[in-house]
């Protein structure tokens, strides 16, 4: 591990196109922002590699703000976030310069998406929760001015709106979380919190259980928002407001994942908490379910797909949950390919038929979209968990671990498993197959749209055999790499024979869904479903009205008593006058008493004079 | 270096009268005295060494007052942040130009009350500087100015003179020698003594802070002052309760800070939470912003009051932070409100069409202030946070549930003024606004970025504050 | 005894004066008539203990009495002279 400055480098890279392209892309002509932007990344990317091929690095400035260093380091488990950042970053930045071909924001897209880059690998690298911090809010900022990048529309405006202010509601779980570790250990930084705290793999002797817990807790509240999770996932869904290669490269593959990442990177504080971790895995296991569910109702192309995120990010949380956690970052990186390439290929999709996004409005593409229909084809199939692909190895190893965990907590991911097999195939069916029932003249991308799909596409296929299972391959290759950043109780292997039953399970279980959802779909695209699906689709249509409960319990409740207060303030001042004017009134009526006439007050001397003898005579 | 101490508080002072006097010497001259001042300001911090600057004169023998100044990491900070911004609003705002000529005159008051380092003198320049911005709300406001103003006077006021009482007490019932700073702080009164001292301090600095209720006079200042935002500027800077309270009242009246600890933290974390909530309803920029800065002077509050040296770090950065982006969000407010001719949230929508640059320099702003880590309103919000957290986890949570309320006043307005369907063309940055642009950019990047180059000149004096509490650090 | 009973009727006398009458001049004419009761009783004290010290107080009132007749007399004029009128009901300029 080394002390280099080269480090930052890596972020300031983006940063650098960020300003550059921000203050000065709109003068250069159309591909040159793109072709800019696709280079920093991947020179970020590859500055990364060399780095971490030389065993990591690590740089750090004392005391940015008392106490807390600006510290910065690059492991085996922020080196794989990097590559996936950086990697999968670049191949979508390239995918955007055919996107946004024509788009009057051109370079501002660009400048947005290089600031996304350098925030999202603070937030990667960073070895000190605030500069972590700085990351977390930053791709949030990115985030919001991507999703309204076309801020004339008012949804759009609106969806960007909802997703900051809702992520900040996590934010400010992950600030309190820092507030206790400062309270109670007095520093901030990653590095030095794990030796205090769980120095040998183990929690220190004399440690504040319930202090750990509580921050444990609070961030977890943080990483709720940021992965949109049960209950703060409403604003991702509407994220879907900004650009296709928006929602793939923010709102699946990376910026999603960064909850996942923080729980794995703060590992030392969860994996000796079973009642925090707990929580963990049942709010995954609920978002999990949710999403699942709520895919199936989507008319829209990328709701459908980004249900679908919701319902994965999910499973990550119950692998982190159940204390596998790189099975959590396994999932991470198939999950960055396969879903990256869903979205790319729902944008080609929208690319071919003119902006077009209701999947009620596509159909029969099969035989329009040569390349594209190999894409969405293997990326459906990776995220129903068909056997061989990434999918399948990433999602069978949470599965096996849950099964540690608890045989129920097991069958319910099995389910939705089978669901996510379901709605991975409705996904295909409506878009892919029967009939074209739209009027547009679809045409395929072009090749700077294909070719980064064409890498995803590999990716999606062979990813999953690093991560392979014991069974399989005796030591794989993730597993022990990553192990070397992450904090975690060593598991007893499950026996050889329930591993290879649960194979054998999932993988049946998936095929029957894939092909099951073949068949069921092809009823829906004909427009010919059983009364009781129809009625489901309108409830998860409107995501079993969560919205609705929402702004009937919170936002129009806080919204008016925001305009009550805001009259009561005016009041308030109008109180403080009161009270001038109440001096000023008591003034004037004992000025009737000053009536001008002498003998009044001669009288008054007198009465008073009289009084005064007659009481000192009395006493 | 005296001499320049000088001369960065009174040249100022100088220039407003001459533009008051000969209003045909423009702007030009505004600009020169108070860049001036500015270069001096970053000099001296530049030039710090630890050592604070000083300087002593015996003014008036009888009640041994003297002219002392004395400007350590703290007054450097400040002078800094209020050097920088009252350049950048007489350079930016339009004005008549013996506004300008007032603007200076505050910009010497604010400078003095830093510098001070005899109560009396303090005092003087605390209610001195009180005169310029009255006349310029009265003289320049808007329709209800002459009422605002009344508001504001009287507030002042009604706080001033607690704490005139205060201030002889301290001395003569302390038992000090003289209305210095070290004389006082060595002979620091107790008992119920202290409890209405810091009671008499705290009425005139909740003012000025300002803590609810008391900050019931600024929104209809801001609402009333002249729209291009030099006043509101003026304005954000006399925001100085908090730093009174870390140089003045705490210190000279520690007793009397405890008892009075608990119902102040109360009282900011109310005041964050709010005001906050208050600014979501306002219907026009000027409230929000003093809704806005009401609820983040709470949250320092919150930091200053709990008394540990990163809460009272975090106070005053926040203060010196918020000095600059507040002022400049108003001077940004001021210019958009000479495109659109009001300062409405709602009538005008869509302008980042037409004016890109401009929208991007108020996103900008909006997200410091809103507390956008990298920016400069995080670093001191987020160690007042730290500093509450060990006081009074409840409290901070509460207090702390404004940034959620933040994001959604803040982003609420930008949307309704740049985003959605365009229905009006205004124009772009000028020349002169790039310039005003790049120059607050840069000091909101650096002091987001970069803290430590503030935070190391604060937070020695605030351990020894701490310290002094028996807080440790 | 009967000193104090003829001072006292002389101060009630005054003091009916002071509230009846409405002229100035009348009115300052019965202050000047409870001074004098005050002197008388003063001056009975005097005999009644055998002391100096009241009869020097009553010499004083009797010479300063007779600055004020002199200054309020001028004032009463004064006034007469600006409002053709002495009149003490007229004359509630300071009423509030």
């Amino acid at each position: 591990m080394q002390e280099t400055v080269l480090l930052p480098l890596i972020i300031l890279l983006p940063l650098l196109g960020f300003a550059v392209l921000g203050l000065w892309g709109r003068r250069l002509p159309e591909p040159v922002p793109g072709v800019v932007a696709s280079a920093l990344v991947l020179g970020s990317l590859l500055l990364g590699l060399v780095l971490l091929g030389q065993g990591g690095a690590r740089w750090a400035v004392e005391d940015w703000i008392p106490g807390v260093p600006l510290s910065f380091v690059l492991d085996n488990l922020s080196g794989l976030m990097v590559m996936v950042v950086a990697g999968v970053g670049f191949l979508i930045h390239v995918y955007a310069i055919g996107y946004m071909h024509s788009d009057p924001g051109f370079s501002r897209f660009f400048s947005y998406f290089n600031l996304f880059i350098a925030a999202m690998l603070v937030l990667v690298l960073g070895d000190s929760l605030p500069v972590v911090f700085i990351g977390w809010e930053g791709v949030g900022l990115a985030s919001y001015l991507l999703i309204g990048f076309w801020y004339t529309e008012r949804v759009n405006a609106d969806s960007a709106r909802k997703a900051f202010i809702v992520n900040r509601i996590g934010d400010l779980g992950f600030l309190l979380g820092m507030g206790v570790l400062w309270a109670h250990f007095g520093t901030l930084s990653i590095s030095e919190l794990r030796e205090l705290i769980a120095p040998e793999g183990e929690f220190a002797v004399g440690i504040n259980v319930a202090a750990v817990s509580l921050a444990a807790f609070l961030l977890f509240i943080g990483a709720i928002g940021k992965s949109a999770q049960v209950p703060l996932m409403v604003w991702l869904p509407d994220a879907m407001a900004g650009p296709t290669p928006v929602s793939a490269l923010i709102h699946a593959a990376t910026m999603v994942t960064a909850g996942v990442y923080l729980l794995c990177r703060n590992s030392f504080l969860y994996f000796d908490l079973p009642d925090v971790s707990f929580w963990v895995v049942l709010i995954g296991m609920l978002t999990a379910l949710y999403g699942a569910l709520c895919a199936f109702g989507q008319t829209d192309i990328k709701r459908i797909v980004a249900y679908s995120t919701l319902s994965q990010l999910g499973y990550m949380f119950v692998a982190a949950g159940v204390g596998a956690y790189w099975v959590a970052m396994f999932h991470v990186l198939t999950h960055a390919f396969f879903k990256a390439l869903l979205f790319m290929s729902s944008g080609a999709v929208i690319h071919a038929l003119g902006g077009e996004q209701d999947v009620r409005k596509m159909g029969g593409m099969w035989n329009y979209l040569p390349q594209t229909r190999i894409h969405g084809l293997v990326g459906a199939l990776a995220l129903g968990g068909l056997p061989l692909l990434s999918g399948f190895w990433s999602k069978d190893a949470i599965l096996a671990a849950s099964y540690e965990y608890s045989a129920l907590l097991w069958f319910v991911m099995l389910i939705t498993a089978a669901l996510t097999a379901l709605y991975s195939m409705r996904w295909f069916v409506l878009v892919f197959m029967g009939k074209y029932r739209g009027h547009e003249h679809p045409h395929e991308s072009p090749a700077v749209m294909t070719w980064p799909n064409h890498v995803l596409t590999l990716g999606s296929l062979f990813a999953g055999f690093v991560g392979l299972p014991y069974v399989v391959q005796s030591e794989n290759l993730l597993e022990p790499w990553l192990n070397k950043a992450i904090v975690h109780h060593e598991h007893e292997k499950l026996p050889v024979l329930d591993e290879w039953a649960l194979i054998l399970v999932s993988a049946v279980v998936a095929l029957g869904a894939l092909y099951y959802g073949y068949r069921f779909f092809q009823a829906e695209a004909a427009g010919r479903l059983p009364a009781w699906f129809t009625r489901f689709q309108e409830a998860s249509l409107r995501s079993f009205y969560a919205d609705d409960v929402y702004n009937a319990l919170l936002v129009r409740p806080l919204k008016s008593l925001a305009k009550i207060l805001f009259d009561a303030d005016g009041g308030l001042l109008g109180g403080f006058w009161w009270l001038g004017s109440a001096t000023g009134n008591l003034g004037a009526l004992l000025a009737r008493l000053e009536t001008g006439y002498l003998r009044f007050y001669a009288a008054g001397l007198l009465i008073a004079a009289v009084l005064l003898v007659l009481v000192g005579v009395i006493r | 270096m005296d001499a320049l101490l000088h001369v960065g508080l009174f040249l100022p002072l100088l220039a407003g009268i001459a533009l008051l006097i000969w209003p045909s010497l423009g702007r030009r001259l505004a600009v020169a005295a108070s860049g001036v001042t500015f270069l001096i300001a970053a000099w001296l911090f530049a030039r710090a060494s630890g050592e604070a600057y000083t300087f002593q004169a015996l003014l008036l023998e009888p009640i041994q007052m003297y002219y002392a100044l004395r400007l350590d990491g703290v007054g450097l900070v400040l002078w800094l942040a209020v050097a920088l911004t009252t350049l950048l609003a007489v350079f930016i705002a339009k004005v008549p130009t013996r506004m300008l000529g007032w603007a200076l005159l505050m910009e010497s008051g604010l400078l003095g009350i830093f510098a001070a380092d005899d109560l009396i003198l303090f005092y003087v320049f605390f209610e001195a500087t009180l005169i310029p911005s009255l006349l310029m709300l009265g003289l320049y406001g808007g329709r209800e100015r002459l009422k605002a103003a009344y508001t504001f006077a009287l507030f002042t006021l009604a706080g001033s003179l607690p704490m005139l009482a205060a201030l002889f007490a301290v001395r003569y019932l302390g038992g000090a020698p003289s209305f210095l700073y070290s004389d006082l702080a060595a002979h620091p009164v107790s008992g119920s003594v202290a409890d209405w001292v810091f009671l008499g301090f705290l009425v005139a600095f909740a003012v000025k802070t300002p803590l609810f209720p008391l900050h019931a006079w600024l929104p209809s200042f801001h609402a009333e002052n002249h729209p291009s935002g030099l006043a509101d500027a003026m304005g954000t800077l006399y925001k100085v309760g908090l730093f009174a309270f870390f140089k003045w009242a705490i210190p000279l009246a520690p007793e009397g800070f405890a008892q009075f600890q608990g119902l102040l933290l109360v009282v900011a974390a109310f005041s964050a939470i709010y005001a906050a909530w208050l600014a979501f309803a306002a219907k026009d920029w000027k409230r929000l912003l003093a809704y806005g800065g009401v609820s983040h002077m709470g949250l320092g509050a919150l930091g200053l009051f709990s008394g540990n040296a990163e809460g009272v770090t975090g106070a005053l950065f926040l203060l010196a932070a918020s000095m600059v982006y507040t002022g400049g969000l108003f001077l940004v407010v001021g210019r958009i409100a000479e495109r659109t001719e009001t300062l409405e949230i709602g009538p005008v929508r869509g302008i980042a069409k037409s004016a890109p640059a401009l929208s991007v320099l108020t996103m900008f702003l909006v997200m410091a202030m809103i507390g956008l880590p990298g920016l400069s309103g995080f670093p001191g919000e987020f160690m007042a946070l730290l500093g509450a957290w060990k006081i009074s986890p409840w409290l901070t949570f509460i207090a702390f549930t404004a940034v959620i309320a933040a994001a959604a006043y803040a982003l609420t307005a930008y949307q309704a003024l740049f985003q959605e369907e365009q229905n009006r063309v205004v124009s772009d940055l000028t020349p002169r606004e790039w310039a005003f642009a790049v120059a607050i950019v840069a000091g909101v990047v650096l002091a987001g970025v970069y803290p430590k180059m503030f935070t190391q000149m604060i937070h020695p004096l605030s351990e020894a504050l701490a310290k002094l509490l028996g807080g440790g650090a | 005894m009967s000193w104090l009973v003829v001072s006292a009727l002389l101060f009630t006398i005054g003091a009916y004066g002071v509230l009846s009458r409405r002229t100035a001049i009348l009115v300052f004419l019965s202050i000047e008539l409870m001074l004098n009761a005050a002197n008388l009783a003063l001056i009975a004290f005097a005999r009644q203990w055998g002391s100096l010290d009241a009869q020097v107080v009553t010499l004083f009132v009797i010479a300063i009495a007779a600055a004020e007749v002199a200054v309020g007399l001028g004032l009463i004029v004064a006034i007469f002279r600006r409002r053709e009128t002495t009149g003490v009901d007229e004359l509630r300029g300071l009423r509030g």
